[in-house]
Formats: C-alpha cells, structure tokens, sequence
C-alpha cells in the first residue's frame, strides 16, 4: 500500500529534518536555556511544526486512500529538512519564517490534490495561462521596488513575494496545454528531414520565436539570465519531449546562446555577469560582480570529500546565502557525499515525474507532469551549475531547500500536481 | 504520443548535467582546495586565524615576540555574525611592538602575513584535527590543538641596540653570529607596529607612505654595496693569486682604465699605496684595477660563491611557502665589459644586495672564507614541549681560501687604524671594518659599514645602511660599533 510506504519514507525524512538542525545547534554552543536565535527548545519548536504539516498532509491523502505517488512527497520533505538544516546554520531567525511558509505550502499540496478534480479542465485554458505568465511576469516591472539591483519583488503588507516564482508553474502549464491542444499536436507531427537533419516545419517555428522573445524580453528587463534561460529551457524540453524531435532542442539551444551572447554585447548589466563568469578572480571583479560565485567557490573546496561538519561553514556574511547559495553551504558542511545524496534526490524526484508523465492517459496530464519534472531538474541544473561555476551564477533559488516563501511555495504547489497526476494513474 | 520515448532520454539527459555538476564539486574540492584555501579573500582563511590559538614567536632567550591571547573585544559591526553562532575568537599581540616588525611580521585577519608570521605560518597554525587522545573518553570531547611555538635567533636586547643606534634613519642593520651563521639582530627603519596593522586608518597610512615602512629593508631593501663591496673583490684576487697582500699601486687620483675614467674620492690621489692600503683608504683606481686583473669570470664566480645574487634561505628552509628575502643583483647574464668589471670592482655598476646580503659576506670572511647560510629560526617546539624541528649543523659554503679571508681580515683592520677611512671610529674595540659610500639616483650616497669583531677572531659580523646619508665613516660606522660593542658584552 502506497501510503504505508509513505509513512515509512516521511519518518526517515523528518529524521533528517530533526538531525540537521539540533546538530547544527548544539555544535554552535546552544543549549536547553531558551535564548534568542538558536536553542535546542527552539529547534525542536520549528521542527514540530514542520512534523505536524507533514503528518496533517499524509494523513488527509491517506483519509481519501489516495493512490499518489509515496516517493514525491518523502524526497521534497527531506529536502526541505536539509534546507532547514542549512538556514539554521547560517541564519537561525530565518528558520521560524521559513516554517511558516511551509504550512502554507502543505496546504496547498492538499488543496491542488483534493481540490481540482479533474485535471484535464485546467488543458482547456491554455490562453488564460500564457497571459497569467506574462501577466505575473510584468506586474513586478510595473509595481515592484528595486532590490538587490532586480526588479523581482512585490510587497503587499509586508509579505514579499516574487510573482515570478508562480509563473513558472503557469508557463508549465500553458505549454503543456498548448501542445496538447489540436493546433499544438500539428506542431508535434513528423518532421521534415532536410540533410538528415530533422528540423521542425517552418510554420511553426512561431511559437519557438514567440517564446525566444520572451526569454530574451526576461533576460534585459529583469536583467535575470537565469530565470531566462529557466523559462526557455522548460519550453524547449516540452517540446521535445511532446515531439521527439530533437532539432528543437538544437535550434533553441544555439538561438538562447546567441541572444544570450547578443545581450551581453548590448547590455552592461549581461556582459558583467558574464565577466564574472569567466574570470572572478581578478582584483576588480572578486570584490564585486564576482563576490557570490567566488565565496561559493571558497565553500565547496573547504568541504572536501566529508565535509567541515554541520553548522560549521563560513558563509554567514556572504549576502543572500541563504536564498542563493545554499548549495554551497551544503557542500561545505557535508562535502561531496553530502553534495551526491542532494542531487540523487532530486534526480529521483524527477524520475518520480517523468514516470508519472510516461503512466498518464491523457495528453494535457502527461505533458503537465513531464513539465513539472523537467522545470525541477532545470532548477536544479541552473543554480547548482551557477555555483559551481559550470554556468553564469544567476540568482535561482535551489527547490524545497532555499529559504524564500515563494519559491517554496511555488515548489509545492508543483509537488501538489504532481501528486494529482498520479492518482488514478499507478 | 511519444513521452514513454522521450521520457528516458530527458532523463538520462538531465542524469548527464547532474553528474557534471558533481563532477564540478569534485573538482574543486579535490583539485583546486588548498589554492583556494589560502586565497587572501577567502574568510575561512582569517576566521582559522581568529579561531585558533596560534603558536608564540619567541627570541633566543624565550622573550614572547607574538603571542595569540583570547579577544574579549566586541567584534567591528560588519563582522558580527548572527545571533546564536559567536565563536571564541584569539587576538594576535606583540610585545615587542615595532621593534622587531620585519623580522617577526604581521598576522591580521583582511591584511595578510609577513615575515616569520608568513614563513612559518604552517607551524604556527594549529593543526585542523583535534589533539590524539591520551585516554579514551577524550575522543568524545576532542580538544583543539594549539600551535606550535618558533624560536628565533633574535637576541633582544641587541635588537634594541641596533634600533636605537639606527635611530629614526631610513636604514637597516644586520647582525649575524659569524661561527653559526645566525642572525642575532635584524633591525630597520622606518618599521610599524604590527599589532596596530588592523586599524583600517593606521594601516591605509603605512601604504600610503612614501617612505614605505612595510618594506623590510633589512632583507629585501637592495642597495649598491659601494665601497664595502671591496673586501670580496681583494678576497677573490687574493684567492685566484692574481694579485699579493704586498702589491703596489699608483693612484693619482683618476685613471682611464678599459677606456672609462676611474676617479677616486681623494682628488689628489692616494699616490703610492699596496693592497692593504687600497682597502684602508678605499682606493677606488686599485680595486677597478684588482678586479680587471682577476677577470670577468673569476669575479663573476666568486660573486655568485658568496651569495651575493641569491635569495637567502633567511627561515628555516622548506617552510617558507613564499621566500620573502630579495635575491641581489649583479650583471651575471653575459661576460663583464671591462668598463663593468672595473665598476663593479668597487662596487659600483649594476651591482644590488640587501644589507643581509652585505652581513653574509662579512661572516664568510671572519669564518675563514666558509659561508654559512644566514638563518633567523632556530627551532619549532609543539605544544607538548617537544622539539619538531631545530636548525641542523649546515656545512659551510667555501667560497675563498681561509688565507685570503685572512688576509682580507688583517686589510679590514687597517681601515680602522689611523690613515685608514674608518680611523677613530672603534674606541678601543677591536674591530675590522669596511667603510661605503653608495652613489645611487636617490640623493646623496648611501651610506655603509661592514664590520667584523674581535677582528682577531671574529665572532659578530655586523652590516649597516643609512640611506643618503654619505660617508660611511660618518652615518653607519657608529652604528655598527654600537651593535659590535653591545654584542661583544652580551
């Protein structure tokens, strides 16, 4: 029975969540006198409520003796245990917030898997969702206040929330209802093959051009490569994945990197991302654009192979940490080992979608859930590549496990799809 | 549809950027750490600094010269991490404030290291594992180990001596034990004091002077040697046989030799004088002469026997990650022109050594030709008091035979007796000196003293520069009977 096993997983994920964090207590001096910042009551505090949002939710599934997938929700909520581990050990006053918005995010894990009933109604307002993205994306342009030098943020009685976040799941949702659409599966149909290149009909290169410019639009007016390329990346791999034609994934990989390469011509803002990209270490660049990557870099190499030990890195000072570069702090708390089990639970938590997607019977469903897979690894990819230095470092938040209200509740509002995905489909 | 085609294949697609991301982490926690590691902008770096208790330097007599003491202070605002994650923090301090700052250096969190703090800094750091348990239930609880204490050859008092002697004289003065080679007193100035280096004001102040007080003049300050230089000139002839302590000169005060004018300081010139002569009233025409006769080869052979052109393995050697002692100079590229030969003779020309540089070749000379290398770390003691490392009895370098050091020896007292440059100078001590003045682009000459006591058998060699200061007789000579005096009493 599925929700045994979920039980089962959601104990040892927990574990990890108590674990993390009472270590990174006690190693920081803390003791049972309740003090501000760090003490084990307030540990325990946090980490109770976290315990009751997780037991309220598998519960409410097991009530309704859902058949959900009982992987998806164990690896987001031991990810979200690391994210508490790492906050705590960087930030302590974070982690009570962070909570909060993981009550908030469970509740809408259980309201998108009792509350939407038919999935499919949702493929039928592929507009509605394309203009929710833009719409989502332009609000914070309008309205928002500068921070950090990006326009990303909107307040509203003192919550800020990034409108962004949400579009990535309304863009996932627009391409999957798109393509599933009868104007998209023309576009998924045989190609044509032109020197043994299978290259897609030039008529509907449209929405291709369509969405290039949007990522474009996003890279210069946001000045966030990342979520650019996020949003063009997750395009792209529905595509594919709806056509199998790989000639989109090379036309739109060599016309992102040519726009990429255009802008950064055109615009200072691009071109000193990139410069911090390709060499950080120079005096000039170190001290500025290329502070973030370079302290990361500092990080992972003091990990090594076991890692300095929780709550033991030196990222405290290193602005944005917590939301950017808690990558990092991992790496350098439990070195590789720490570094390979992250990125296999997220690997398998992909696995988990595409597998959800593969099992679907509808077109819209199975399309929805292989968008929701691929956004997460895209995520995954851009911020983990970003610090490391494989990619331009681009602020994206790391899923479940950086603190931010909107990006953890975007992720679970991902999760909670999922999850309706796959009732009804194992 | 086609995702049950298209699905693996994401997969395996996305599986290949995991694990390239890995392979990333991989490669600088495996390939690229301890570059980073030590990377002066990395905070790890300085927070291990600030965390542990590092090792003391100590004199030759036990004297703390640096000590790490818990810092009760309230950290800088910008430096407060969050609450709940305070660490205990040590404070370096330095009792001996300025006056050994080039030889013992600085070690600040953000500034950086130098000298023996940036030499030894592998022994003075703690080690990162904890102390091996003695009884089993210290693994449970494991104690940070402390780091381990560096010795030096420093002898304080002789150190205030030769400061105070130098006085607030841009220069340097160096004193080194002629039969050890080690470096008893390493004196400069201008100095700073290395326990201010933190203040932002005071340390944007020393940067910003002129008169660069982070320079350690004492080993990296290089200067022309001038007339000094002349005791290895003579020593070398004296060894290759092309000239006898008795041979005969004829200075009238200038000579055109391999088609330059040599001029002496004394226009009328020296008239008839013999070698001891030519070193005791510094006859430049004899030692362009001398030289000219050794030849470019021979000279250039010596030079480079004695030293004078390397790096000198001032600290304990292996441990210095970063050698911080200059290398001199001297035209060794391509065989001499004649016109340098006769330069460099007296030691004009392209010639550049640092004062220790000067002092080397002064313990050569009084250790019957043998150099021994000049070192200021005498041992490393861990914190249970047991010795890791103590300078080893290094075998001497012979550059010139112990007869021509000899002879040498006998000219340099002659300098000190009366008709020589630095007659009246010794007071009774029993001294063998030579006397510098250093033309340079700067201003009036550099001025220097190599000397050697007792000059029978020497057992302190001592170098002096004072910038523009002229005669050498006049600024240094002082300064360095001062040193020889104090140490002689030591």
């Amino acid at each position: 029975m599925g929700r045994r096993r979920e039980r089962r997983l959601l104990v040892a994920a927990l574990g990890v969540g108590l674990a993390g964090p009472v270590l990174v207590a006690v190693v920081n001096g803390a003791t049972f006198a309740p003090q501000p910042g760090l003490s084990i009551p307030r540990v325990a505090a946090v980490w109770l409520q976290m315990a009751l949002a997780v037991t309220v939710c598998h519960a409410v599934l097991a009530r309704r003796r859902s058949d959900a997938d009982p992987l998806l929700l164990p690896l987001s909520v031991a990810l979200c245990g690391l994210g508490l581990t790492i906050v705590f050990s960087l930030s302590p006053t974070q982690a009570q917030k962070q909570v909060n918005w993981l009550f908030a995010g469970l509740a809408l894990v259980l309201a998108a898997t009792s509350g939407l009933g038919d999935l499919t109604r949702l493929g039928r307002y592929a507009y509605l969702w394309g203009v929710a993205t833009v719409v989502l994306l332009v609000i914070p342009m309008l309205f928002a206040r500068e921070i950090n030098g990006a326009r990303l943020w909107l307040e509203i009685g003192g919550l800020r929330f990034q409108p962004g976040e949400l579009a990535k799941v309304t863009l996932v949702l627009f391409c999957a209802a798109y393509l599933a659409s009868a104007r998209g599966e023309l576009l998924t149909e045989e190609p044509r093959y032109v020197g043994g290149l299978a290259l897609p009909d030039p008529r509907y290169l449209g929405p291709l051009a369509l969405m290039w410019l949007l990522g474009m639009a996003l890279l210069v007016v946001l000045r966030d490569l990342g979520t650019a390329a996020l949003f063009f990346g997750t395009f792209v791999c529905l595509l594919y994945a709806a056509s199998a034609n790989s000639g989109y994934v090379a036309v739109g990989g060599l016309s992102f990197a040519g726009g990429a390469w255009l802008a950064q011509g055109l615009f200072p803002h691009v071109h000193r991302r990139l410069e911090a990209w390709l060499n950080p270490w120079s005096d000039k660049v170190i001290a500025d654009a290329g502070y973030q990557v370079t302290q990361a870099l500092f990080a992972i190499a003091a990990g090594g192979v076991t890692g300095v030990g929780l709550g033991l890195n030196h990222m405290q000072r290193v602005p944005a940490a917590t939301t950017d570069l808690p990558f990092a702090a991992l790496c350098e708390e439990t070195g590789l080992w720490g570094a390979t089990l992250v990125l296999l639970l997220y690997a398998l938590w992909v696995q988990r979608a595409l597998r959800i997607a593969v099992r679907q019977r509808e077109r819209f469903t199975a399309l929805l859930a292989a968008g929701l897979g691929c956004l997460m690894a895209l995520q995954v990819l851009v911020i983990v590549g970003g610090v490391t230095k494989l990619i331009p470092l681009t602020g994206i938040t790391l899923p479940f496990v950086s603190y931010g209200g909107s990006s953890l509740l975007t992720n679970c509002l991902m999760l909670g799809l999922l999850l309706r995905c796959s009732e009804g489909a194992q | 549809m086609k995702l049950a085609q298209t699905a693996p294949r994401l997969l395996l697609f996305f599986g290949v950027g995991f694990a390239l991301a890995l392979g990333q982490v991989a490669y600088w926690q495996l390939a690229r750490a301890d570059e980073l590691g030590h990377h002066l902008r990395n905070p790890r770096y300085w927070a291990r600094v600030r965390a542990t208790p590092r090792g003391r330097i100590l004199d030759a007599r036990g004297r703390e010269l640096a000590v790490s003491v818990p810092d009760t202070s309230a950290p800088a605002t910008g430096d407060a991490l969050p609450e709940g994650l305070r660490r205990r923090r040590y404070a370096r301090r330095y009792p001996a404030g300025e006056l050994c700052a080039h030889a013992v250096g600085y070690c600040e969190p953000e500034r950086g290291e130098s000298g023996v703090e940036l030499a030894m800094d592998a022994w003075l750091t703690p080690p990162a594992r904890p102390a091996p348990p003695t009884i089993w239930w210290e693994w449970l609880a494991p104690q940070p180990q402390r780091g381990r204490d560096v010795a030096l050859t420093l002898d304080l008092d002789l150190q205030r001596v030769a400061a105070e002697a130098l006085g607030a004289r841009a220069g340097a003065v160096v004193a080194l034990d002629v039969r050890r080679g080690a470096v008893l007193a390493l004196a400069d100035y201008p100095r700073f004091d290395p326990g201010r280096v933190g203040d932002k004001a005071y340390w944007d102040a020393l940067r910003a002077d002129a008169e660069r007080p982070l320079l350690a003049r004492a080993y990296q300050g290089l200067y022309a040697p001038g007339s000094t230089f002349k005791v290895l000139t003579m020593a070398a002839a004296l060894d290759a046989g092309t000239i006898a302590p008795g041979a005969a000169f004829d200075c009238d005060g200038s000579a055109v030799l391999a088609h330059t004018r040599v001029k002496c300081d004394v226009k009328t010139g020296h008239g008839q004088i013999d070698a001891t002569g030519a070193i005791a009233r510094s006859c430049n025409v004899s030692l362009a002469r001398t030289a000219l006769d050794l030849g470019a080869a021979r000279f250039q052979r010596a030079v480079v026997a004695a030293g004078m052109t390397r790096r000198l393995d001032l600290f304990a050697p292996g441990a210095a990650a970063r050698t911080l002692p200059a290398a001199g100079k001297a035209p060794l590229d391509q065989a001499l022109t004649p016109q340098q030969l006769a330069a460099c003779g007296y030691g004009q020309g392209a010639l550049a050594v640092s004062p220790l540089h000067l002092a080397a070749l002064g313990q050569m000379l009084g250790n019957g030709g043998v150099a021994l290398e000049p070192y200021l770390v005498e041992r490393v003691v861990s914190a249970g008091a047991t010795t890791v490392y103590q300078r080893p009895p290094v075998p001497g370098r012979p550059v010139v035979s112990a007869g021509a050091a000899r002879a040498t020896l006998a000219m340099m007292q002659a300098v000190m007796r009366p008709g020589g440059t630095g007659s009246g100078l010794a007071g009774g001590l029993d001294v063998a000196g030579k006397t510098g003045s250093a033309q340079n682009p700067h201003g009036q000459a550099h001025s220097w003293f190599l000397a050697l006591a007792p000059a029978t058998a020497p057992r302190y060699a001592v170098a002096v520069v004072v910038e523009n200061a002229g005669w050498g007789r006049a600024a240094a000579g002082p300064v360095a009977i001062k040193v020889l005096r104090a140490a002689l009493s030591r």
